[in-house]
């Protein structure tokens, strides 16, 4: 089936352009436009294929102000595209106003695979038991106390912020929206609290286009 | 012109020659270009820095990026009876974890 495979939705468009081997082009629904490509199914999940499209979302955001990153293989057909679109402008409008000019920047606090496994109880013969393991989801969801102060360092700066448990090595992710032209000001916030290893190690990557800001459309 | 005319008009025939033997192409110019071109080592560092800067694309950050939020799956389904195509079924999956895209997971 001949269709669209969806890179963005964006509040504006520029002109086509290629990136990573991707033909980029624009179709538009009322004030919204889709950042897409022609093509007869989605690239299959792999790291060269995930590469190419972080490289074509890059290209977008450094093109047009506001992006908003669609799912990796969102392909669809340009009827189905439109209604999707359709039924959530408001909130993707919303989105779009929000992530304007603004760029997400990624903290992760990291650990040990012990650390992490320290904190989930566990019956006498090592087993853990499936309210255990509930209840030790329930606990790694409440936010670390670095993380916290992370987000009073910076939040004058911060527009939105989101926070999501980790996985494995992983204890937690903060994601903050900053203004584009605030990220060697934040950087500078952090760097005394990623000097201090008292919880595990603190990364900060970023800017980066609003991946964890953009609103689901399937939902 | 005769033969001989065209021998003594000439630069000395063994000059062409001898040229033409003593710069072996292989030999000369890969030393050359070794020289001039990035070291391979140089190469190698800059990959590695790559991987493990923050301020650059690691795929810990792409994958991040790009699934955390889940990924959509296609397929098409055709049923057909006696090689007659009867139903098309299209599907689309979204395959995440529910904390990643249920509204009680986002805070």
């Amino acid at each position: 089936m001949n269709g669209l495979y969806v890179f963005a939705l964006t509040g504006e468009a520029c002109a086509p352009f290629e990136s990573a081997g991707h033909a980029v082009r624009f179709v538009r629904s009322g004030d919204v436009y889709a950042a897409v490509e022609r093509a007869v199914r989605a690239p299959p999940v792999s790291e060269p294929a995930l590469r190419r499209q972080h490289e074509v979302i890059a290209a977008l955001g450094a093109r047009v102000d506001a992006v908003l990153p669609a799912r990796f293989g969102t392909f669809l057909a340009a009827p189905e595209l439109e209604a999707i679109v359709g039924r959530r402008r408001d909130v993707i409008k919303e989105a779009l106003q929000l992530v304007q000019g603004r760029r997400q920047m990624t903290i992760r606090l990291l650990g040990s695979e012990l650390a992490a496994e320290a904190g989930q109880p566990r019956g006498p013969a090592g087993e853990q038991s499936g309210t255990a393991y509930i209840e030790a989801r329930r606990q790694r969801s409440a936010r670390p106390q670095t993380l916290a102060a992370v987000a009073d360092a910076v939040r004058e700066m911060v527009v939105a912020e989101r926070f999501e448990a980790g996985r494995g090595r992983t204890i937690a992710m903060l994601y903050h929206l900053i203004q584009a032209d605030g990220v060697e000001a934040y950087r500078d916030l952090l760097a005394p609290l990623q000097a201090r290893r008292e919880q595990g190690t603190l990364t900060v990557t970023g800017p980066w286009a609003p991946f964890a800001f953009a609103p689901d459309l399937w939902t | 012109m005769s033969p001989t005319e065209r021998r003594r008009s000439t630069v000395p025939p063994r000059r062409p020659a001898k040229r033409q033997r003593t710069p072996p192409p292989p030999k000369t110019t890969r030393p050359v270009l070794a020289r001039t071109a990035i070291p391979p080592k140089t190469v190698r560092r800059s990959t590695v820095a790559r991987i493990i800067d923050d301020a650059e694309t690691s795929l810990l950050d792409v994958v991040d990026n790009l699934l955390n939020r889940g990924v959509v799956l296609n397929a098409d389904l055709i049923l057909s009876l006696a090689n007659v195509d009867l139903v098309y079924v299209r599907l689309s999956a979204l395959i995440c974890a529910a904390d990643r895209v249920l509204p009680g997971g986002r805070r």
